[in-house]
C-alpha cells in the first residue's frame, strides 16, 4: 500500500495489541518488547531494499494501488533525504525499544505503549516520504497523537498529565496553524502536491499572501520544531515523560519539525528565500541562546537535557538557514549526532533515575562511583554534546560554523560559537556532579543498571566515539541528503513531467 | 505577579497578531485560484445533488486512497492512546 519499510512499522503498530492479549493470557510481559524490536528490523530491513532502489532512481514515486496519479491524487515521494531521515528513526526506535523492554517493566499497559511507539516511527516516517501536504499532514498527525499519549504515560503523576496537556494544547495549535497555512496555498493554487505548489509558486515574490502563509507554515512547524519562542511544552514534556519517550522526543521527533519545515520552505517557498533565511536565523539565535542559558539554571537532570535540545535546535535550524548545500549537510549530519547524544544521555539519565528514583542533580552527586558503566557512557555523550573533539558532536557543530563563515554569516556563525561556549560551562557541571563529587545516600543506596538496558547505552556511546574517530560516510551521506534536498527540479520532473 | 505579567504579554501579543493579520487582509484581496495549472480539470466530481456522495467517495477511493488509509491508522492510533490514558492501574504482584 504505501512502501515496505512504512507497511512493516504499521502491520506490527496494529498487530501489537494482538500479541499483548495472547501474552496477558499466557504471562510474559517482555514479548510485546521483543514483538515491537523485530517490527523496527524488519522495518529496517525493507528500508536497506528500497534505499537501493532510491540510489538506481534517485526518486521513487508511490501512488498508491490505483493510477490516480499526482499532483491530483496523493502520493509518496522518496528520495535520499526520506532515506536518511528514516534510518535514524528506525536506529534510535530500535534502541529506545530493547531499552524500554527492562525499563518499563514495571508499568502497566505495555501493549499500548509498544503500539503507540511504532506508531511514532510510523507517523515520522511517512512525514518525511510525503509527497503531497495533505498525506504529510495525515501522517503528522499520527506521530502527534502517539507522542502526546506516550508523554502522559504514568498518568498516575500529576506532572506527566500537566505536561501531556500542554503540549497537547501547544501542539494542537501548530497543527490548526499548518492547517489553516493549508488552506490558503490550496486557495492560491488549487492544489497540495509539494511538485506542484513549487512549480506554480516559483516566481510569486510579490505575493503578499504567500508571505502571510510562510508566517504561518514557521509558526505551526515552529512549534513542533522547539523554536523559541514556540519552545515552553517542551522542557515539561521531556521531563515528565519515561526516558525512551524522552529520548525518541528529543533524538528524533523534534528534528523532524524542523526538517519538515526547510523542506517546505525550499520546496514551496524558494520565491521567499531571503525572507525566511534571515528569520530563521534570528529564530536560530533566540532558540540558542534560550535553550542554553535556561539550562544553565537547572537543577532538574533530565529539564536541563531537555533545554540543552532546544539549544540545539537553535544550532540545527541556523544551518538550515544558511541553505546553502554545506549548511544544510552539517544540519542534517548534526540531526544525526544529536540523536545519538541526546538518546544516549536520556538513556543514562533514565537509569539514574530508576535506580535513585529522583531527577535531582544534587542527590545525584557522586552517582558515577555505584553506577561506573552508565556514568562513563553519561560522560562521553556530555563530553560529545559539549562539541569537543575528537568526538561526533565537534565534527557536526564546526561544519556548521564554517558554513556560516563561508555564506558570509558571519555574525550568526559568532553567536553559535559564543552559544557552544556558554553550553560547555552547564555540560562540565554535570561530569563534575556525576563523577568527580562524593556520593550522596542517595547515590550510595543505588545499584548497577541492569544489562538489557547497558546495552544500548553502551553501544550509542561507541557510535559517539566512532562517528567521531571517522565521520567521513556520515558527511558524506548528509551531503547526498543535503543534495537531494536542494534538487528541487528533480523532485518537480519525478510528479510533473513521470519518472 | 508574574503570571499576571505573562498573561498581559501573551494577550497584547495575540491582539497585536489579530491586528496585523486584520490589516493584511483589508490590503491584500487573497489571490484565489490565481495561479492554477490551466489544465487542471475546473470540477473534480459532477454538480449534481443526488449523486454527490457517491462522487466524492469514489474521488477520495480513487485520488486519495494513500491519506484514506493513513487516516484509518490514525483512527487505530487515537484508540490506542485513549486505552492508554484511560487503562485502570494495576497491582504488581
Amino acid at each position: 500500500m504505501f512502501t515496505p519499510p512504512l507497511n512493516a512499522l504499521l502491520v506490527f503498530m496494529v498487530g501489537t495489541p494482538a500479541i499483548g492479549w495472547v501474552i496477558h493470557k499466557k504471562g510474559y510481559p517482555k514479548v510485546q518488547g521483543i514483538y515491537a524490536s523485530a517490527g523496527l528490523l524488519v522495518a529496517a530491513y525493507f528500508l536497506y531494499g528500497l534505499s537501493r532502489e532510491v540510489s538506481e532512481k534517485g526518486i521513487v514515486l508511490i501512488t498508491g494501488p490505483l493510477p490516480f496519479n499526482p499532483p491530483l491524487g496523493a502520493c509518496l515521494q522518496i528520495d535520499v533525504f526520506s532515506i536518511f531521515m528514516t534510518m535514524l528513526y528506525i536506529l534510535i526506535g530500535l534502541f529506545t525499544t530493547v531499552y524500554s523492554i527492562k525499563f518499563m517493566e514495571r508499568d502497566s499497559g505495555l501493549t499500548e505503549y509498544y503500539t503507540l511507539m511504532l506508531g511514532m516511527v510510523a507517523g515520522m516516517t511517512g512525514v518525511v516520504f510525503a509527497g503531497d501536504f495533505f498525506t504529510l499532514f495525515v501522517f503528522w498527525e499520527l506521530m502527534c497523537l502517539t507522542s502526546y499519549a506516550l508523554v502522559a504515560f504514568r498518568k498516575q503523576k500529576w506532572e506527566s498529565i500537566e505536561a501531556g496537556f500542554k503540549y497537547l494544547i501547544m501542539s494542537a495549535a501548530g497543527s490548526a496553524t499548518i492547517l489553516l497555512a493549508m488552506s490558503f496555498l490550496y486557495g492560491m493554487t488549487g492544489t497540495l502536491n509539494f511538485a506542484a505548489l513549487a512549480s506554480r509558486l516559483a516566481n510569486t515574490s510579490s505575493e503578499g499572501w504567500l508571505y502571510i502563509t510562510l508566517a504561518l507554515v514557521i509558526v505551526g512547524f515552529g512549534i513542533k520544531a522547539a523554536i523559541v519562542p514556540f519552545h515552553t511544552w517542551l522542557p515539561d514534556a521531556h521531563s515528565a515523560a519515561p526516558s525512551p519517550v524522552s529520548a525518541m522526543l528529543s533524538g528524533v521527533m523534534v528534528p523532524t519539525g524542523a526538517c519538515v519545515l526547510i523542506r517546505i520552505l525550499l520546496l514551496v517557498f524558494s520565491s521567499a528565500q531571503p525572507a525566511w533565511q534571515m528569520t530563521l536565523a534570528i529564530f536560530a539565535v533566540f532558540t540558542m541562546f534560550g535553550g542554553n542559558l535556561m539550562a544553565l539554571l537547572q537543577n532538574d537532570l533530565k529539564r536541563l537535557l531537555a533545554f540543552s535540545t532546544i539549544a540545539h535546535m537553535g544550532y540545527i535550524v541556523f544551518g538550515f538557514a544558511i541553505a546553502s548545500p554545506e549548511g544544510l549537510a552539517a544540519s542534517l549530519f548534526h540531526i544525526v549526532n544529536h540523536a545519538v547524544m541526546k538518546s544516549l544521555l536520556f538513556l543514562c539519565a533514565g537509569a539514574f533515575i530508576r535506580q535513585t528514583k529522583t531527577r535531582d542533580l544534587r542527590k545525584l552527586r557522586g552517582i558515577g562511583k555505584t553506577m561506573p558503566m552508565t556514568s562513563a557512557a553519561f560522560t562521553i555523550g556530555t563530553i560529545a554534546i559539549a562539541a569537543f573533539p575528537p568526538l561526533n558532536g565537534f565534527w557536526s557543530e564546526m561544519m556548521i560554523i564554517t558554513a556560516g563563515v563561508r555564506a558570509e554569516m558571519i555574525i550568526f556563525s559568532a553567536l553559535m560559537l559564543a552559544n557552544m561556549a556558554l553550553s560547555v560551562v552547564y555540560y562540565f557541571r554535570l561530569i563534575r556532579i556525576i563523577i568527580l563529587e562524593r556520593p550522596t545516600k542517595v547515590s550510595k543506596k543505588a545499584t548497577k543498571a541492569p544489562v538489557s538496558m547497558l546495552i544500548p547505552i553502551l553501544v550509542l556511546a561507541f557510535l559517539c566515539i566512532f562517528i567521531g574517530a571517522y565521520p567521513v560516510p556520515y558527511i558524506d551521506a548528509s551531503s547526498k541528503a543535503a543534495e537531494a534536498m536542494l534538487n528541487i527540479g528533480a523532485y518537480i520532473d519525478a510528479v510533473l513531467r513521470g519518472l | 505577579m508574574e503570571v499576571a505579567r505573562i498573561r498581559l504579554a501573551v494577550l497584547t501579543t495575540v491582539i497585536l497578531a489579530i491586528l496585523i493579520f486584520w490589516m493584511l487582509i483589508v490590503e491584500y484581496d487573497f489571490p484565489a485560484f490565481k495561479y492554477v495549472d490551466p489544465n487542471q480539470p475546473p470540477e473534480l466530481v459532477e454538480n449534481d445533488t443526488s449523486t454527490i456522495g457517491q462522487e466524492v467517495s469514489r474521488f477520495l477511493w480513487e485520488y486519495r486512497v494513500i491519506d484514506l488509509i493513513a487516516q484509518a491508522f490514525v483512527l487505530f492510533a487515537a484508540a490506542a492512546c485513549c486505552m492508554a490514558l484511560l487503562r485502570i492501574e494495576e497491582r504488581k504482584r
